[in-house]
């Protein structure tokens, strides 16, 4: 599943951050790695969302929204 | 930066040869020895409250410069509550060492040993730790003491990470990392003493986190991509570990900032929220600075400037060339500036405000996919926007964005947005040559600016900045707050007052030359300073000048002139024009169509443009106002543009306005005198 895709106040786990490596880097440091645990917390226009990483919040527009896999957190 | 120290500054001697990562600072030869001041560097992801932690250490002991050989600028200051009040600078915001953009290169490289080099380096750096996300600071602050870098944590936001029942003990974290961490909040000024003694001991007694050896090469982005992520991993590591003793926070809950977020991002209700806001600060523009810009314009010319009369008259200097330069130059220009510093004193501020409340974040990531459209940031929008009220804060408003290729070329599409000033012109033009379409005429107008914008973004974005890369957003959103008025007024003032000092040089010299060319009498038998227009060498060089403009149907000493006067300022046109006529229209185009004064200025408008165009003088009208709309804005935008991207910058995107006006200008008049 695409986080594009992911219901709203959802955990999910990032498995995969589908960029350039030097992008994927960058991704990381801010705090989206995989295997991970996020939440999406808000919607927003042209496909974007918020995602909750802890307690900090970050946006991504719907582009990059959609080369990020994550699957639903089971346990 | 050996031009940004102010204050007492306590000084160490150090030995020859002592030039390793600790012996950074100002070198001042004494004695045979080599004494060094002080400096810490504050070092933060953005938006973690580093600017309001600095404002709060130095108070009003800070000035704002360029980082050497850039346009990066740095607010620098002193910490007067640390013994002997060392020099403290605020490094851009990053997130990691491994840098992106010229700001973060900044940042590293004061942080590394290229910084010591460069002599930016440090004594020790303050890394700023958001207590709401403690990982994504330890993983900064892990390689900063790679570089071998003494280190003090600030712990911030910590009310923030409480809201989400995380609780962030700075002694356990202490213990964890190795460093002296010290919980502040800049904006009540709690800890701030706490962090001061904390700094002061770290001078004399070094701490270096623990866990990370130190490497002899810096990071840096020219490594391996493949070793570059391995070895953050490693650092990851550290984190985790340095980090297993915090609590996870609370599961899914629901802050306040996420419960106003769910309206001001909402698809539906997000972009119209957005462009009310930017509605409001075009208005904040426009109706709130402009009458203060007209009150220190009236004092200036009013009691000011009969104020120096009177002295001169009083010193026998009255009435000749040296009241005409005291007055009509340095005083006309000084008074040009002081125009200008309310107008920037509220853009800073209300710019402050809006990055200070978290809203701009969430401006930026609204405004992200139009922007993008054009190959710019979304950060990008509330310049250009404001440039449509004035372009001299629009530039100003630049430095939000966090990338100095992306503020320059911001900054050089702002001067195509069309201000205010402007508008007069366009209004004076349409009403007397389409008084039954000027409304539409001056609509497209301002089509025509955006057209500008965008078609020069995408221009430039496929020349000349080819090397700013489409990157996906992924933008932090730090949680909403009130601003704090303090900070805010600190911050604005070194920037006010760093346009008043550079930007008023360059206003005040260019006004002195324009005097001169206008005082100087070529024809006639005028004294100096009391010259006709069309007689002074300032009219000799507007007649050389018109040819031209005759491609685009514009061929006469009066446009020439106008435009010339124009450079200075676009609300001058029209009494250029009226000067030159010898009318007394003034600014109201709605006279022009009417009987009395304001008729002359339109018959004789109308006459000129009739005869220089041969008969078709709608379209002459029209390249007038596009050459108006792509010109040069104002003496103002060129000094504001020189003194943030430098010289050969600001020239050079003079030269091109001129020519992309002149160019629209005979593309229009040739266009429309065939339709």
């Amino acid at each position: 599943m695409k986080l594009r895709d992911c219901p709203l106040d959802t955990e999910v786990r990032v498995r995969a951050v589908r960029f350039e490596a030097d992008v994927a880097l960058r991704m990381r440091e801010i705090g989206l790695r995989p295997g991970g645990t996020v939440r999406v917390t808000q919607r927003a226009a042209f496909g974007g969302r918020v995602v909750a990483i802890g307690a900090a919040r970050l946006a991504v527009d719907g582009e990059t929204a959609g080369c990020i896999d994550v699957e639903l957190v089971t346990s | 930066m050996t031009d940004c120290h102010g204050g007492t500054q306590r000084a160490r001697p150090v030995g020859v040869g002592d030039s390793g990562p600790r012996a950074a600072g100002v070198s001042v030869a004494a004695a045979g020895t080599t004494m060094v001041a002080l400096r810490i560097l504050l070092l933060g992801n953005p938006n973690v409250g580093k600017s309001t932690l600095f404002n709060a250490v130095s108070g009003a002991n800070q000035g704002v410069v360029n980082a050497p050989g850039t346009t990066v600028e740095l607010e620098v200051g002193t910490w007067p509550t640390v013994d002997g009040a060392p020099e403290v600078v605020d490094l851009p915001g990053t997130y990691s060492l491994l840098a992106r953009s010229p700001d973060e290169q900044v940042a590293a490289d004061a942080v590394t040993r290229r910084g010591v080099a460069a002599g930016t380096g440090s004594d020790l750096v303050v890394v700023l730790v958001d207590a709401t996300s403690v990982s994504r600071s330890l993983y900064l602050l892990a390689q900063v003491a790679e570089a071998g870098r003494p280190i003090v944590a600030a712990l911030t936001m910590v009310d923030r990470a409480a809201e989400h029942g995380l609780d962030v003990d700075p002694a356990a974290l202490a213990a964890a990392i190795g460093v002296p961490v010290v919980a502040v909040d800049a904006r009540t000024g709690a800890g701030i003493p706490a962090l001061a003694g904390a700094v002061a001991r770290a001078f004399g007694e070094p701490r270096y986190a623990r866990g990370v050896a130190v490497r002899d090469a810096p990071a840096d982005r020219t490594e391996d991509l493949a070793a570059q992520l391995e070895h953050a991993e490693q650092l990851f590591a550290w984190v985790e570990s340095a980090t297993a003793h915090l609590a996870a926070p609370a599961a899914a809950r629901r802050t306040l900032s996420d419960r106003i977020d769910r309206v001001l991002l909402n698809p539906w209700v997000g972009v119209p929220v957005f462009l009310a806001v930017m509605w409001a600060l075009f208005e904040l523009v426009t109706r709130v600075a402009a009458p203060l810009m007209t009150l220190v314009s009236t004092v200036v010319a009013g009691p000011a400037a009969d104020g120096v009369r009177a002295v001169l008259a009083g010193a026998g200097l009255g009435g000749g060339w040296v009241e005409g330069l005291t007055v009509d130059g340095v005083l006309a220009g000084v008074g040009t500036v002081l125009a200008f510093v309310p107008l920037m004193a509220v853009m800073f501020v209300a710019v402050g405000v809006l990055e200070s409340s978290g809203y701009f974040a969430r401006a930026a990531f609204v405004a992200d996919k139009a922007m993008r459209g054009i190959g710019l940031d979304g950060r990008a929008v509330l310049p250009l926007i404001v440039g449509f009220g004035c372009n001299v804060p629009a530039l100003a408003a630049t430095r939000t964005l966090p990338n100095a290729r992306q503020r320059l070329l911001t900054g050089l599409l702002v001067p195509y947005t069309s201000c205010t000033a402007r508008l007069t012109v366009y209004l004076l033009l349409a009403s007397i040559f389409f008084p039954g379409d000027a409304g539409t005429v001056v609509f497209a107008m301002y089509l025509l600016s955006v057209l500008f914008v965008v078609g020069g973004g995408l221009l430039l974005r496929g020349t000349m900045f080819r090397d700013l890369r489409r990157e996906p957003l992924a933008l932090v959103l730090p949680s909403y707050q009130r601003p704090a008025l303090r900070p805010l007024l600190l911050s604005a003032w070194p920037r006010v007052r760093g346009f008043v000092v550079k930007a008023g040089r360059v206003i005040v010299a260019a006004l002195l030359v324009i005097w001169l060319l206008m005082a100087i009498p070529v024809r006639g038998a005028h004294p100096v300073a009391q010259v006709p227009v069309e007689d002074s060498l300032y009219g000799a060089t507007a007649t050389a000048v018109a040819p031209v403009l005759a491609p685009a149907g514009l061929d006469d000493w009066h446009v020439s002139a106008a435009l010339m006067a124009g450079f200075v300022a676009k609300e001058v046109v029209v009494g250029s024009f009226a000067q030159s006529y010898a009318v007394t229209a003034e600014s109201d185009p709605s006279a022009g169509a009417g009987p009395g004064p304001g008729a002359s200025l339109s018959a004789e408008l109308q006459g000129t443009l009739d005869r220089t165009s041969g008969g078709e003088s709608g379209a002459a009208a029209l390249a007038l106002m596009v050459f108006v709309l792509a010109y040069t804005p104002c003496l103002a935008t060129v000094a504001e543009q020189r003194r943030m991207f430098g010289r050969r910058w600001a020239m050079g995107s003079l030269g091109v306005q001129l020519v992309v006006a002149w160019v629209a200008a005979v593309l229009v008049f040739q266009i429309g005198r065939l339709a």
